[in-house]
């Protein structure tokens, strides 16, 4: 037994994976009853430093290199088999996102925390202490819970009880590796809060990794930032969120829409020399047009043998030059309300006209289909695997540009190079590109349509932020130079206030508030909305 | 504006590597079909007997001069073994590629159109087929089409069995591609192409197309091995390729009452059979394991 203050000491990690050296000379602590929060983009080596902790390095093949990782006194990097059996459950890993995958179906919720709690902590009143555990996690009326089987609880509850079931060894350490990125902000707020609580009441330690600097603010008192494998800054959560040292860390704050002004461009790194810098946008020149592009009346949509509409009716108009956000959470109906405003889906009722013309009378080949084009929020799956951006983009020029064969390509390649798109991945397969370059080519081919309106599906939500910062950069930029009018759909409060001027706050398929961004998101009328502003979790730029 | 360089030629990005990529297996499967194929070539061309020569003593066991011994009236299995192996790695490729083009059309146009009553006439039909015992087919036109004489170049009793496969192989890869074309034309990118106002046809032939054929293929591979397998037991049915004719099938048959005493008349064919079979399906396993 240690006598150390800290829980968790890490030495000059290093750790080697296919080769690649991805860890290289990280230390931190984690003291008795602590937190710490492993903050960075993918690739940036957080949740392999956190396999180190939980043992399942090997299992992705990794190899520490250098430096030491104790638990408690107790090496990690050499630990044995048995030695890892003894230390689990006093060291836990929490993964809520996956709850419904990684819970029995089969099983009653009493029993699987039976089965845990008999490993875990042998010889306790099985009943008692798993009415204990679900009462620690807020579960209402536990007793009856114990009957019911994981489909028939709530998403919320799940993660409750996840959280529940790692609880029940009485773990000093839980290591929660992205704990609520697949979450409602609603639902994210709940589980932050209840990590918060509990580890008030308990006393253990929490590691958490996250991508998202809001979020470690509201559980972690102090954070490292990693990059590439190192850590490039580490201290109290108020100093490194307010006050940052490192170029990066500044980066990273500097990308997030709700603290910069907004509808103005957002600072991106540059790669070479270090410095961050604000492209220019030019000037949105912006003729109001009287007659939209797009009128959408009275459309909803029923999916077969669905009890309630996913869309209840509603009047969109999207003007050129236009900006107009539709926010809610998943289910809300509005990923259904952007594929029927481009025509990928026909409306159960009412109609899309696009320049009076409603979507059921437009052929592929009217010029009418091209004028209205989409935006994905899988950047992958948006782009066919065995073709490269530049004959996914030449295909859609020689459509509509009249370009055919070698023109084609280059019109393609110059039209890449437009959205930044660097040369040598133009000919590369999609599975060879990140995420962000992906999203460019899905943006490319928009454009090669010539449209007058783009409609983005969650364009960022699955991007890194900075990568998400020059996407946003990229969408403001096309729409001042192009007069592109733009509907945003996202759950992030902080992309749509940013972007938009108008905006649709939707829940269960019904708006219920809409008017201009600004107002939407200072001064809600609207009781959700309220609660939806109110679990964002934000940065404010400090003073 | 830079002026993007275009694709570089096909022979350029190192085909040879995109072919084998990184699979031990592929490389494996590829160089021991290879090899039985090659065989297959080169043995009957150079070889100073042909298949149906009597060259030695009959029963004789494996010996330099004669590697899989001679059969019950003499002939060299070796030579028997190889010289058969053409005909059935070209009548399972015939087969199979048949199979594979019509499956895969039909198909992908019953997955991907927005037709369904297209859809669901042809799965009923690919039902019906498939439901269908291969067996009596076969022996029907056996009977139908005679096996006592040679048709051009298949050996006699060959095309009453082609024929049979032919009408039953093609609804396999109907279905597996209308399953994978159902899942395709949802994706976001063909979503994205039917969005971008891209023709329908053209979706289907670049967008839909070589997704489903990808998986046709590598699983036609794996079935070229059945095929082999059908047509070398057609002969125990009495039907199939008839004797003199060399074929694996016809081979091990001639041999099967000698098993005790000669078991190299049946086992030779039978190992190389077992082989070409190994060799298929490593290629076929490496090709589905292909992620992107």
């Amino acid at each position: 037994m240690s006598t150390s203050d800290n829980l968790v000491e890490v030495r000059n990690l290093g750790v080697l994976l296919a080769g690649r050296q991805v860890i290289r000379d990280v230390s931190f602590d984690i003291p008795r009853g602590g937190a710490l929060a492993l903050v960075g983009e993918s690739g940036s080596g957080k949740t392999v430093t956190a396999r180190v902790l939980t043992g399942l390095l090997s299992r992705i093949g990794g190899k520490v290199n250098s430096g030491t990782a104790t638990f408690d006194g107790q090496d990690l990097v050499n630990a044995n088999g048995k030695e890892w059996r003894k230390l689990r459950g006093r060291m836990v890993a929490l993964v809520p996102q996956a709850s419904l995958s990684s819970l029995d179906p089969v099983m009653r919720i009493g029993g699987q925390l039976a089965e845990t709690i008999a490993e875990l902590d042998p010889g306790a009143d099985i009943r008692l202490r798993s009415l204990e555990l679900l009462d620690q996690v807020r579960l209402p009326r536990p007793a009856a819970l114990l009957e019911n089987y994981p489909h028939e609880l709530s998403g919320g509850m799940r993660q409750r009880l996840m959280i529940a079931l790692a609880l029940a060894g009485r773990p000093e350490l839980i290591v929660a590796d992205e704990p609520t990125t697949a979450l409602d902000v609603t639902v994210q707020k709940d589980v932050l809060k209840l990590l918060g609580d509990l580890r008030k009441e308990t006393g253990m330690s929490l590691l958490m990794i996250a991508h998202d600097l809001a979020v470690v603010g509201m559980v972690s008192e102090s954070v490292a930032v990693m990059r590439g494998g190192e850590l490039v800054e580490k201290g109290a959560t108020t100093k490194v969120l307010g006050d940052p040292a490192h170029s990066y860390t500044k980066a990273l704050l500097a990308a997030r829409p709700e603290l910069a002004p907004v509808g103005t461009p957002l600072a991106v790194l540059d790669r070479e020399t270090g410095e961050l810098h604000r492209p220019e946008l030019p000037v949105l020149l912006r003729p109001r047009q009287p007659e939209p592009i797009i009128r959408a009346e009275a459309i909803g949509m029923t999916y077969h043998n669905a009890k309630a509409p996913a869309v209840h009716p509603l009047d969109i108009d999207i003007a050129a030059g236009a900006a107009i956000g539709i926010v809610g959470e998943s289910g809300s109906g509005k990923s259904t309300l952007g594929r029927i405003l481009v025509g990928a889906q026909l409306p159960t009722e009412g109609t899309v006209l696009v320049k009076g013309k409603s979507w059921q009378d437009i052929r592929a080949n009217d010029p009418l289909r091209g004028a209205v084009q989409m935006i994905f929020q899988d950047p992958y799956g948006a782009l066919t695997p065995w073709r490269t951006p530049r004959q996914i983009v030449a295909e859609v020029i020689a459509r509509w540009q009249g370009l055919h064969g070698r023109a084609a390509l280059e019109a393609a390649g110059d039209l890449l190079d437009d959205v930044g798109l660097p040369l040598q991945a133009m000919d590369r397969r999609p599975g060879g590109l990140s995420g962000g370059q992906c999203q460019r080519v899905g943006i490319a081919r928009a454009l090669a349509c010539q449209p007058q309106v783009l409609v983005a599906d969650e364009p960022t939500s699955s991007l890194d932020i900075s990568a998400q910062a020059q996407i946003l950069n990229l969408l403001m930029r096309l729409r001042a130079e192009r007069n592109l009018a733009l509907v945003i759909v996202s759950h992030d409060l902080a992309v749509i206030r940013h972007m938009t001027d108008e905006a649709l706050v939707m829940q269960h398929g019904r708006v219920v508030e809409r008017g201009p961004s600004s107002r939407i998101f200072s001064a809600p009328d609207n009781d959700y909305t309220r609660q939806l502003v109110s679990s964002t979790p934000t940065l404010r730029r400090s003073a | 504006m830079t002026t993007a360089t275009l694709p570089r030629p096909f022979l350029a990005q190192g085909w040879l590597r995109a072919l084998v990529g990184t699979h031990v297996s592929r490389l494996v499967g590829i160089v021991m079909f290879g090899t039985i194929v090659a065989m297959c070539i080169f043995v009957p061309i150079l070889s100073p007997y042909s298949p149906n020569d009597f060259v030695n003593m009959p029963f004789m066991a494996p010996s330099w001069a004669h590697p899989f011994g001679t059969d019950s009236v003499g002939r060299d299995i070796f030579v028997r073994t190889f010289a058969g192996g053409s005909v059935d790695l070209i009548a399972a490729a015939f087969t199979t590629g048949f199979a594979v083009i019509v499956g895969t059309t039909l198909g992908t146009l019953a997955g991907a159109t927005k037709h369904r009553w297209a859809d669901t006439i042809l799965m009923r039909i690919v039902d019906a087929v498939i439901a269908f015992p291969l067996i009596i087919l076969l022996l029907a036109l056996v009977v139908a089409v005679g096996s006592d004489k040679p048709w051009g170049f298949a050996p006699a009793g060959l095309p009453a069995a082609l024929i049979a496969l032919m009408c039953v192989q093609w609804a396999v890869y109907a279905r597996l591609a209308r399953g994978q074309a159902l899942a395709l034309r949802n994706a976001d990118f063909v979503v994205a192409s039917r969005v971008a106002g891209l023709n329908p046809f053209s979706i289907v032939m670049r967008h839909i197309t070589p997704g489903v054929s990808r998986i046709t293929l590598a699983y036609a591979i794996g079935d070229v091995v059945l095929v082999v397998v059908i047509l070398a037991s057609l002969p125990f049915l009495g039907a199939g390729v008839q004797p003199p004719a060399p074929e694996w099938g016809s081979i091990m048959y001639e041999g099967r009452g000698f098993l005790r005493n000669a078991w190299w008349i049946t086992v030779m064919p039978g190992a190389v059979l077992a082989l070409t079979g190994l060799s298929l399906s490593f290629i076929a396993d490496s090709l589905l394991d292909n992620r992107r």
